[in-house]
């Protein structure tokens, strides 16, 4: 038993926890890459990692709309950096999101235990009292890589002394459906971006990088990198833990254990569209080339994952209370 | 670990004579010493602390002060300040250097603070029952009636165990004359989290001291509290269910609801998480509403229930009160609890405890005038600088003037607010506070200290050993309230005969 708002801060400290995650993880990779980069690829680079976070770069209404392709060649790297990572009133910052998955563990410090607190605690005041200025010219990679550390050490603490209840459970919704939320946007920005360039231009590996994926990758295919193959990959495969499938599968299995299906009774709406998500991975239902026939774009996907959100709001949060009292 | 750190400590000092860490440290003769029988004469129970301390050099002193600090910024024991823009966290000052009280000190204390409490619970069950000590005027009913803290709605309101006051924080101060009660604190206090966590803290910074004190542990604060509460609950028999109500992450005293929450092992909830439905309260569950019996509430009187009290609060749950009075709800402590700690009624409680006990207090009160009363008054106007005025409503340090530290315009200023409105006022002898070392940039310096101990009331009154010991830690100040620049220490219950 868990109180419904202790829940909802659980699923969105995990939230944001995954957007500092995935924004360092590929900050990290774009600052790695910039000093060897052609300019076309660091520049699709930056678009991916704005369209994943569904968001625009600094100045972008001054030189165009949304759809100018040229946003980025007008921002330095310094400048994109500091916005997606320190920039306060960025609601996509690294700094925006660690500032609000501490405040929502700080609404549940009494469901947390002090090492889970304290290591997101510290993360956060070591951010804070950092500015890119001091790091730029030396190693801004390693802050990148350190905040990335610094969420797997927040996953072990929680994994090794949290029970599997309610509470993880929503946590762990909270991660994965964030989690396929960002790879179904990042594989639709990088599809967009790509689709009419030639294959060895396209920056796959950047891609399987990016999902954290290229390791596995290689292991299972090997060192030849092609479109369909990473795209099915990082869609349709059931055992890599940042591929649409498996995070779609752990929101299932997290859902069904907090609230267990019952036979023979209508699912709950949540049940139902992580249902269809469900089954639109496992039976390869998603059109992952031009003109495909399948029956989902990557666009619905991440349409059911916001309208899973919002279902599961209805259902456990904000309820109506009125037919709820028990007898 | 320690004894290769000490060693080096030594070595250091072979080279170059550091400054003993109490080479500054001034003893004076109004003010009772904790720690020194006079100069360079430690009292025999802190020879051993002072022996581990001068063994310290000046670096690993601080060092330790700086550890001790950061792991409270670490653990989030902060305090939030709301500046104009932005609001920031503060770590509690805590310093390093634990207050030892001896066994047969606090046994003293115990005793007069479990006496006192118990004769405020029957004082309150009185005033919002029969009314006895009013009828007979042992306490001017005025007084008790016209109290801004007397909730009328509370008469006849049947309370579980007669326990009003569940939970205490009376402060004590020690003068050359010995220990008084400064203040009781019953409505909703705090510091409790404190103690624990400087226990925490202190215990880590000198484990070897610790463990041959053999200090009483505090530890299981936590436990004796979910007793107390346990107890309270209306359906006896059945497994309570227990909540902590808390006004939200942005009051100071955040941390210590969440702290408390955790070492009970029951929810922490604010107003939104809690309605009423029928004759009971519920709390919102992912699973739909589930009943609660015992509320430990962290949030004033007036805040509770719109319905009953102040209608613009949005803390509180609306309709709570009437659960309440229909003794489906257990509240700690119960409304209407702030009539005994009011500081014009807090000069009867010696006459309280003859009056219900039939006994004599164990404990002394401050000298108190009442500035309802024309001599009281008089009295006040005629020695405003030898006096600390307070107002009577108000709490933490504020509303208060400081004798002997105004200015004539503020003594002035203050008269004519005490003229104007009397009632609103009580005023003491300035306290000549006892003092103890703190580190203050480095070195050891004398400050005022106070003692918070907690006590529970349930079937039985208990506390644990222990308080929260504050500090003034700015020079020659006699206040200790946090809000204010006060700090705290850890205070350590030891045995007659530790080393």
């Amino acid at each position: 038993m868990i109180l419904a708002r202790v829940a909802n801060a659980l699923y969105w400290m995990n939230r944001y926890l995954e957007r500092v995650e995935h924004t360092a993880r590929l900050l990290g990779l774009q600052l790695e890459h910039l000093p060897s980069s052609p300019v076309q690829e660091v520049a699709n680079g930056w678009r991916r990692l704005f369209s994943s976070l569904d968001a625009r770069p600094p100045g972008a209404d001054i030189h165009g709309g949304p759809e100018d392709a040229d946003d980025f060649f007008f921002a330095d790297g310094y400048t994109l950096t500091d916005y997606l990572t320190f920039e306060t009133t960025n609601p996509t910052s690294i700094v925006f999101c660690l500032t609000a998955a501490r405040e929502n563990a700080r609404q549940v410090r009494d469901a947390i235990s002090n090492g889970i607190w304290s290591s997101l605690n510290r993360a956060y005041l070591r951010l804070r009292d950092t500015n890119l200025v001091d790091i730029w010219s030396r190693e801004p990679v390693m802050l990148y890589r350190d905040i990335v550390e610094t969420v797997q050490l927040f996953d072990g603490v929680c994994a090794s002394s949290m029970r599997r209840d309610a509470g993880w459970h929503f946590m762990r919704i909270g991660r994965c459906i964030e989690r396929a939320q960002l790879v179904g946007s990042l594989l639709e920005a990088h599809w967009a971006n790509v689709r009419d360039m030639a294959e060895e231009d396209s920056d796959w590996a950047g891609l399987l990088r990016d999902c954290n994926a290229f390791e596995a990758y290689r292991q299972l295919h090997g060192a030849q990198i092609g479109k369909e193959k990473v795209l099915g990959f990082l869609v349709y495969d059931a055992e890599l833990s940042y591929s649409l499938r498996f995070a779609v599968n752990q929101v299932r299995s997290s859902l069904e254990a907090i609230d267990p299906p019952v036979r023979g009774r209508l699912p709950a709406e949540p049940h139902e569209i992580v249902g269809r998500l469900d089954s639109a991975l496992s039976r390869h239902m998603v059109n992952l080339t031009v003109g495909g026939g399948g029956w989902y774009d990557l666009a619905d996907l991440v349409i059911l994952c916001r309208n899973f959100h919002e279902a599961l709001e209805r259902t456990y949060i904000y309820y109506p209370t009125e037919a709820q009292i028990p007898s | 670990m320690a004894s290769r750190d000490l060693s080096q400590a030594r070595h250091s000092r072979d080279d170059a004579p550091a400054p003993s860490l109490f080479g500054h440290y001034e003893l004076d003769a109004q003010f009772f010493d904790e720690t020194f029988e006079s100069a360079g004469q430690p009292r025999s129970h802190y020879r051993l602390l002072i022996d581990e301390m001068e063994r310290m050099s000046q670096e690993e002193v601080t060092r330790l002060q700086e550890r001790v600090t950061r792991s409270f910024l670490h653990e989030g024991i902060t305090f939030t300040v709301y500046g104009d823009e932005e609001s920031t966290e503060r770590v509690i000052p805590i310093d390093c250097v634990p207050r030892l009280v001896l066994a047969r000190e606090w046994e003293h204390i115990e005793r007069g603070l479990i006496q006192r409490v118990q004769a405020l619970n029957l004082f309150l069950a009185d005033v919002y029952g029969k009314g006895h000590i009013l009828g007979d005027g042992t306490i001017p009913r005025a007084l008790v009636q016209g109290c801004p803290n007397y909730r009328p709605e509370m008469e006849g309101v049947q309370v579980p165990l007669g326990a009003y006051v569940s939970v205490c924080g009376s402060d004590i101060v020690r003068t050359a004359d010995g220990f008084m009660v400064l203040e009781d604190n019953l409505r909703v206090p705090s510091g409790v989290s404190y103690m624990l966590a400087c226990r925490e803290a202190i215990r880590r910074s000198f484990p070897r001291v610790f463990r041959h004190y053999h200090v009483r542990s505090v530890d299981h604060y936590g436990q004796e509290l979910l007793r107390v509460l346990r107890s309270l609950s209306p359906r006896q028999g059945e497994e309570p269910s227990i909540a902590l109500l808390t006004p939200g992450v942005y009051n100071s005293a955040y941390y210590e609801h969440a702290f408390l929450a955790r070492e009970m092992g029951v929810e922490l909830v604010t107003g939104d998480d809690l309605l009423v439905r029928g004759t009971r309260l519920y709390m919102r569950t992912v699973q739909g509403l589930r009943p609660v019996d015992v509320l430990y509430r962290r949030l004033d009187d007036d805040f509770i229930d719109p319905h009953a009290f102040r209608p613009d609060s949005c803390l509180g749950v609306p309709g709570l009160f009437a659960v309440y009075r229909a003794g489906n709800l257990a509240l700690a402590n119960a409304p209407g609890t702030g009539v005994a700690d009011d500081k014009a009624v807090y000069s009867y409680v010696p006459r309280m405890i003859r009056y219900y006990l039939d006994q004599e207090p164990i404990l002394a009160n401050v000298e108190t005038f009442l500035c309802r009363e024309p001599e009281g008054l008089a009295y006040t106007l005629a020695h405003l600088e030898d006096l600390v005025v307070k107002a009577v409503g108000e709490s933490g340090g504020y509303g208060m003037l400081m004798g002997p530290h105004a200015s004539r315009e503020e003594r002035g200023a203050f008269a004519a607010r005490l003229r104007e409105r009397p009632e609103n006022y009580i005023s003491q002898p300035v306290l000549a506070l006892s003092r103890a070392p703190c580190l203050i940039d480095g070195r050891l310096e004398a400050r005022h200290v106070d003692l918070r101990p907690f006590v529970l009331h349930g079937q039985e009154t208990r506390i644990v050993p222990g308080g929260l010991c504050r500090v003034a830690l700015r020079k020659g100040s006699l206040v200790v309230n946090s809000s204010q620049g006060g700090g705290s220490k850890d205070a350590w219950i030891i045995e007659e005969d530790a080393p």
